[in-house]
């Protein structure tokens, strides 16, 4: 798997980054009319739509929960994401990604109020370049609050890893692909505490501390953009001025 | 006891509010002993009372709301009724009308696609929702056309004691019914409707704008003229 590849030059990572630096992230909110909430978003390489419908009647009936929604994820990627062509439907990894965004968003969820429905988050990925189930869930979260799904808090994710031995933020295509370990992890900001955790990889006690706190560093600086995507669609020049 | 955002300001879910004892209203959730704005809003403050307002999701039923749906099934003895909630509201066939002759073909009463200008009155302890349609206000809505907006945004269309859904009355004489699940059914002269529609899709777009009402009355103003 390993490679002969120079992860740093200069002490500057391959895409020019410092090792506690992410890609540039960009978030629009409300761009599909047809959902209830949406949100695309642009991180490094990565291009992904996000749309939420519900809270409505849940199908199937069996699924029903006579006191709360259930929260339904989907991750699909397009057959044309990647560099090879992938080959179109769902797949193993899609199922396992929808699963554990189910998980990571559900804590923050306040479903209670809406018994027997259903709160539907379909990630569609456009381009893929490392680290598109964190892009997904940092999306998916900003969709259902455009949605005005109940929530307790947003949840920013973001991956961190380690290369060469060192650990790094964010992992860009070629550390992910031949770099030592990858942790995806998502932040419930307000309470601490870690709601998405998977490790690729071999990491030490210690590296393990050092990547949870880079990481979470990483997670509070999605968490403003997450912020301040939501609020720019609504502040009054913009909108006066289309 | 103090606050941590502006009145008026926009607050999106998580961020806190304030902190200390306050009263609180809705669209907040309490931990421990701050409050914590739970949608994508705006915070009104009031003496020593906290509410976020939503600016977007669906529109949750409550007893009394009078709500204009649209028939989407058939039962032997109701019909189901879209409006705009999570769930179908149904109305019974003894709470549509007065007088019921016949009741082997409901069909005959409403059809599927008919738009229905009813009043909540009793949302169940499942949600399920019940509808009555009997008195005068109420029943079939025919002819005009139906505009849906944000439910969030109802109050926005009708304004400080009325005063938009009268602006929009008198200078296009059109009749105008609204819906509190957000659906409004408009009836007049053909270029009258679209000229209300397009109003109405305005203001569900700048609701959180302040000084709606100047602005769509110079609006209607211009329209008019042409």
């Amino acid at each position: 798997m390993e490679k002969d590849i120079k992860f740093f030059i200069d002490g500057k990572r391959i895409d020019g980054r410092a090792k506690d630096e992410l890609r540039p992230i960009k978030i629009e909110v409300g761009v599909l009319k047809r959902a209830d909430g949406s949100s695309y978003i642009e991180w490094g390489g990565n291009k992904i739509f996000c749309a939420v419908y519900g809270p409505r009647e849940a199908y199937p009936r069996f699924l029903q929960k006579s006191d709360r929604a259930i929260l339904k994820c989907r991750y699909n990627m397009a057959s044309f994401a990647v560099e090879e062509r992938k080959r179109p439907g769902p797949s193993r990894r899609g199922v396992e990604i929808g699963k554990v965004t189910q998980g990571a968003l559900e804590p923050a969820l306040i479903l209670e109020n809406f018994p027997k429905c259903m709160v539907e988050v379909n990630i569609e990925v456009i381009q893929a370049s490392a680290g598109t189930r964190c892009a997904g869930i940092t999306a998916a979260s900003v969709a259902l609050a455009n949605a005005g799904i109940p929530m307790k808090e947003l949840v920013p994710a973001c991956a961190a890893g380690k290369v060469d031995d060192q650990i790094v933020l964010d992992l860009c295509k070629e550390e992910d692909n031949y770099g030592q370990a990858d942790l995806p992890l998502a932040l419930l900001p307000r309470k601490n505490e870690f709601s998405l955790l998977q490790m690729d990889g071999d990491l030490s006690e210690e590296q393990l501390e050092e990547a949870l706190d880079l990481g979470r560093k990483g997670c509070l600086e999605v968490f403003e953009i997450q912020k301040q995507a939501l609020k720019k669609k609504y502040i009054t020049e913009d909108v006066l001025n289309e | 006891m103090e606050f941590l955002v502006k009145d008026r300001s926009i607050v999106t879910p998580g961020m806190v509010i304030a902190k200390g004892p306050f009263k609180y209203e809705y669209g907040v959730d309490k931990f421990e002993d701050t409050i914590i704005s739970s949608v994508l809003g705006i915070v009104y403050i009031e003496n020593d009372g906290i509410k976020v307002v939503p600016l977007e999701g669906k529109y949750l039923p409550k007893r009394g709301d009078d709500v204009i749906g649209t028939v989407v099934g058939i039962n032997p003895l109701s019909w189901d009724l879209d409006i705009n909630a999570p769930y179908l509201g149904n109305l019974h066939i003894q709470d549509a009308l007065r007088y019921v002759k016949d009741t082997s073909n409901l069909e005959r009463i409403f059809k599927v696609g008919d738009v229905i200008y009813a009043n909540i009155k009793e949302v169940g302890e499942a949600s399920e929702i019940v509808l009555q349609s009997k008195e005068r206000p109420y029943g079939k809505m025919k002819w005009g056309r139906v505009v849906k907006i944000h439910a969030t945004r109802v109050p926005r269309v009708i304004g400080k004691k009325g005063s938009m859904i009268k602006l929009l009355k008198q200078m296009t004489k059109c009749e105008i019914t609204v819906g509190q699940n957000g659906n409004i059914w408009i009836k007049g002269e053909r270029q009258m409707e679209d000229i209300v529609e397009r109003a109405i899709l305005k203001i569900d777009k700048e609701a959180h704008i302040p000084g709606l009402t100047d602005r769509i009355k110079k609006i209607l103003e211009t329209e008019l003229s042409r």
